[in-house]
């Protein structure tokens, strides 16, 4: 049994066969709240934990799949060339709405860790947390946060802000696509463009240049911190 | 063979992006790198669309599944901040959803503004 685990086969057909379910059950209960990716992932983190299969050994098959994420990411390049009209046209507002999450990230977060009393390695590691993975880890880490506490709150605002953003869209019946795609992208990284995504091509490629400044713009905006 | 051969292009990209970010003197992921030279590549037409067209397509379909493993971490990773769960999971989220307001409001702030613009120069 272990030599199976062991075999990163394993993982990857793991991650497979659990987002099938999470795909399944999404089609069966036509909510937002039924998110595929959280659906598959609770499912491999109960399984490993109820069978005591060690998360080194799926991660051998996970990791696998984790490394596509760059070639996945590269090739939103594509989706934004196809809407390159649309960006041209509204590139003055993208950038801006790409500074004010910015802005608004940096400074809700330590206002509200603040509120918290949470002292400030906790602080510094939660500030990045809008930005994708590479940068977040990079600012956590010279901010003096700790950089697996980082990694924790990037996922957790991608999967918890996407759903509820997307909860969002649908309560204000926000119907500008471009904003929607900003939105996503600026507050919820790779994760959140992945969610704008279902949304349609044009959330889904302003979500992925959104991802992009916002992380050049945060670098910035941690110069001054 | 297109497929391969697209996928042989996106992984290309890949590769020099990871290689040029360990040279640069501040941190840039490797993936927006490579988007940025994907996107540079077509504009400047050295790229033509169906050389990555199907692969690209692919990847970018099935995005959400490659975060699977990386959400599944994080499950492991959350006893780091056990004294601190509720907190942490409500600044995450919610901060989330002040910078999606604070970005959509602006975006489509300055669209309309904009737009407006040009409808009042061109009725004059």
């Amino acid at each position: 049994m272990n030599e199976v685990v062991r075999n990163p086969l394993f993982g990857l057909l793991l991650c497979i066969f659990s987002y099938q379910i999470g795909l399944w059950v999404k089609g069966k209960l036509n909510t937002i709240l039924a998110y595929p990716l959280l659906i598959a992932s609770i499912i491999i983190a109960l399984l490993l934990t109820i069978s005591g299969i060690s998360y080194e050994d799926f991660s051998q098959g996970g990791d696998i799949i984790t490394m596509l994420l760059t070639p996945a990411t590269a090739a939103l390049g594509l989706t934004i060339y196809r809407q390159r009209a649309l960006l041209r046209k509204n590139l003055f507002p993208v950038l801006m709405g790409c500074l004010a999450g910015a802005i608004t990230s940096v400074v809700s977060v330590t206002v509200l860790c603040w509120v918290f009393g949470i002292d400030q390695i906790l602080t510094a590691s939660l500030l990045p947390k809008s930005v994708t993975t590479a940068i977040a880890l990079d600012l956590s880490e010279a901010s003096g946060g700790l950089r697996d506490v980082t990694m924790a709150a990037v996922i957790i605002t991608g999967i918890g802000g996407g759903i509820i953003n997307h909860c969002l869209i649908k309560l204000f019946g926000i119907k500008n696509s471009v904003a929607i795609g900003v939105g996503m992208g600026t507050a919820c990284h790779g994760t959140g463009t992945a969610k704008a995504l279902e949304l349609g091509e044009v959330q889904g490629a302003m979500s992925g240049v959104a991802m992009g400044i916002t992380g050049i713009f945060t670098a910035f905006i941690f110069l001054f911190l | 063979m297109r497929y391969l051969s697209q996928l042989g292009v996106i992984l290309f990209l890949c590769v020099t992006a990871e290689t040029v970010v360990k040279i640069l003197p501040f941190a840039v992921p490797a993936s927006v790198l490579a988007m940025l030279l994907l996107l540079a590549l077509l504009f400047s037409g050295l790229i033509k669309l169906d050389y990555v067209e199907g692969t690209a397509d692919f990847l970018v379909n099935n995005i959400a599944f490659l975060f699977v493993p990386s959400t599944v971490s994080m499950f492991f990773r959350l006893n780091l901040v056990a004294g601190y769960m509720l907190p942490f999971l409500f600044i995450c989220i919610f901060a989330a959803c002040l910078t999606f307001g604070a970005a959509v409001l602006t975006t489509a702030g300055l669209m309309k503004l904009l737009q407006r613009g040009e409808e009042t120069a061109a009725n004059e």
